[in-house]
C-alpha cells in the first residue's frame, strides 16, 4: 500500500505488539506504526494506522487489508521491531475515509492479548474521539458523493474484499454469485 | 412470520444500538419485536435499556449450555437480548453460536432486529448482515460515514440481503441534508427512510437506561423516528425458512 512519508517520532523493539498499542495512546499518536522482524529486515512488514492513539486500518503485505490475518502476522514477529512515524490529522482521515477497510477500535488490543485495561482505555479514547469530531464540511460531503468516480473505485475494491473474506471466512457458498 | 433486519453502519458511534431500539418501539404498536446485541465485542444495547445489572446475557449463551430463554428481557413492549460486556465473557463466547441463536428467537417473533458490531473486517461483525433478510443501514452525514454505509452495502448485495433502508442520523441543522440525501440516493439500493436530528434526548435517555421513545416520546427525534418505522414495510417472510437458513450456516471459523 502507499502512505505519505511521516515524520519518525519512536523506534523500539518489544517482545509483544501490545505493548506498542498502549504506547500509542500514550503518545496519543497520529500517524502509523511499521512493524518488523529485527533479525530479518527483509522480511515483508506490517502497517497500524493510528488517529489519537486509536488503532484505524491495519495491513500486512500477505494479507492485504485482512485486520485480523494482518494482526496474526504482526503477532508472530516475536520480538518486533517498530517505527511510529506522525502524520498530520486530515491525512490520516483521509486514508481511513479510502482505505479498503478500518478495524474495529478494540480488535488489536483484544487479538493481540492485551489486558482488560488496554481495552477499556481505546474504548474511552474511540469514543471521546467519536463526540470531538469537528462538525463536517459539507460542501465536502456533498462533492465526495459527487465524485462517482471516487465512490465506484471505493465499491469496486470493496467487492474485491468482500469475495476475498468470504473465502477466508468460509462463507463464499453464501455469496449469492458463488464465485 | 418473521423479518429479521441487520442495524449496521461499519463505522461506529453513528447511532445503530439508538436506531435498532427506536425501531424496535416504534415497530413493536403493530409487531412482535425481538432486538439482539449481535456485538459481542462492545455490547452496549445493555445500558440503553437498563438490563446493565442483570445475570444472564448472550455472552453465557454463547460460552456455555445456558439456553437463549434465559437471556430474554420483556422490556419497552419487546423481547430483548443483551449482551455482556466483560472481556471474559466475549472471548469464551463463540460467534458461529449466534445463527443458532437466531434461529430459536426467529420461531417466536414477528420482527427481529439485530444491533451489529461496527466494523467490517472480522467475520463475526459482517454475519448479522449476511444472515439478516434485510439491512437497515444507519449513516451520518459525513464522508467516513458514508463510505462505511457503502462499503456495508457492498456486503450486503454480495450476500444476496438486501437494503431496507437508510437511516441518516445525527442530522445538524447545517447539514444542507437535502443535498446529501439527494446525492447519497443515487448510490443506494434502498430507500432513505428517515433523517434524525442531532438532539440531546438520545443521550438523556441513554444516562436514564432508556430507549428515546420511552424516555421522551415527544421529542423530535422520537417522532423522526416513528417515521422512520412507517416507512419500512415489513415484508412477512417464512419463520420455518429463516431458521433453517440461520441453522444451515453454521460453518466453523477457520483460524
Ligand atoms: N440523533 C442523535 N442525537 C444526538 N446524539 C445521538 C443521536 N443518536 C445517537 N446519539 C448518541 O451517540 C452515541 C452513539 O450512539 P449509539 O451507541 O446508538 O451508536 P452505535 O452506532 O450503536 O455505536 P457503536 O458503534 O459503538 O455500537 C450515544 O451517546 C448516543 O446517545
Ligand atoms: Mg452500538
Amino acid at each position: 500500500m502507499w502512505l505519505p512519508q511521516g515524520r519518525l517520532c519512536r523506534s523500539t523493539v518489544v517482545s509483544t505488539v501490545s505493548s506498542v498499542l498502549a504506547l500509542a495512546l500514550d503518545l496519543s499518536l497520529t500517524g502509523y506504526g511499521v512493524f518488523s522482524m529485527p533479525e530479518t529486515p527483509r522480511a515483508p512488514r506490517g502497517l497500524i494506522t493510528f488517529d489519537g492513539g486509536v488503532p484505524g486500518c491495519c495491513y500486512h503485505p500477505q494479507t492485504s487489508w485482512d485486520s485480523t490475518a494482518a494482526l496474526s502476522r504482526i503477532a508472530s514477529y516475536r520480538p518486533c521491531r517498530v517505527d511510529l512515524y506522525q502524520l498530520s490529522r486530515p491525512t490520516v482521515r483521509s486514508i481511513h475515509d479510502r482505505a479498503p477497510e478500518t478495524v474495529d477500535p478494540t480488535l488489536p488490543a483484544s487479538q493481540l492479548d492485551g489486558d482488560s485495561i488496554l481495552l477499556q482505555r481505546t474504548k474511552r479514547r474511540h469514543s471521546k474521539r467519536e463526540s470531538n469530531t469537528a462538525p463536517t464540511n459539507t460542501d465536502t460531503v456533498v462533492s465526495f458523493l459527487e465524485d462517482s468516480d471516487r465512490i465506484r473505485a471505493l465499491q469496486e475494491t470493496t467487492r474485491q474484499t468482500v469475495q476475498l473474506r468470504a473465502r477466508r471466512w468460509n462463507l463464499a457458498s453464501l455469496l449469492e454469485n458463488d464465485h | 412470520m418473521v423479518e429479521a433486519f441487520a442495524v449496521a453502519s461499519g463505522k461506529g458511534g453513528v447511532g445503530k444500538t439508538t436506531s435498532t431500539l427506536a425501531l424496535g418501539m416504534a415497530l413493536s404498536d403493530r409487531y412482535d419485536v425481538t432486538v439482539v446485541d449481535a456485538d459481542t465485542g462492545m455490547a452496549n444495547l445493555l445500558f440503553h435499556t437498563g438490563l446493565d445489572g442483570v445475570e444472564t446475557t448472550l455472552h453465557d449463551v454463547l460460552g456455555s449450555d445456558v439456553p437463549v430463554s434465559d437471556a430474554v428481557y420483556e422490556r419497552f413492549g419487546m423481547r430483548v437480548v443483551p449482551c455482556g460486556t466483560s472481556l471474559s465473557g466475549f472471548r469464551r463466547a463463540d460467534p458461529d453460536r449466534l445463527r443458532g441463536v437466531v434461529a430459536t428467537l426467529a420461531r417466536d417473533t414477528d420482527v427481529l432486529l439485530l444491533d451489529s458490531a461496527p466494523a467490517l473486517g472480522a467475520k463475526s461483525a459482517v454475519l448479522p448482515v449476511v444472515l439478516a433478510d434485510r439491512v437497515v443501514v444507519v449513516v451520518q452525514p459525513t464522508i467516513p460515514s458514508l463510505s462505511d454505509a457503502l462499503k456495508v452495502q457492498e456486503y450486503a448485495t454480495a450476500y444476496g440481503t438486501s437494503i431496507a433502508g437508510v437511516l441518516f442520523n445525527r442530522v445538524q441543522p447545517t447539514d444542507p441534508i437535502e443535498r446529501i440525501s439527494e446525492a447519497a440516493s443515487r448510490y443506494f439500493d434502498g430507500p432513505i427512510i428517515g433523517r434524525i436530528p442531532e438532539r440531546p434526548s438520545p443521550q438523556a435517555a441513554r444516562r436514564a437506561g432508556k430507549p428515546v421513545l420511552a424516555h421522551a416520546p415527544e421529542s423530535s427525534v422520537a417522532d423522526a423516528y416513528r417515521g422512520a418505522a412507517d416507512r419500512l414495510e415489513i415484508r412477512p417472510g417464512d419463520e420455518t425458512a429463516i431458521a433453517d437458513r440461520f441453522q444451515s450456516a453454521v460453518i466453523p471459523e477457520q483460524p
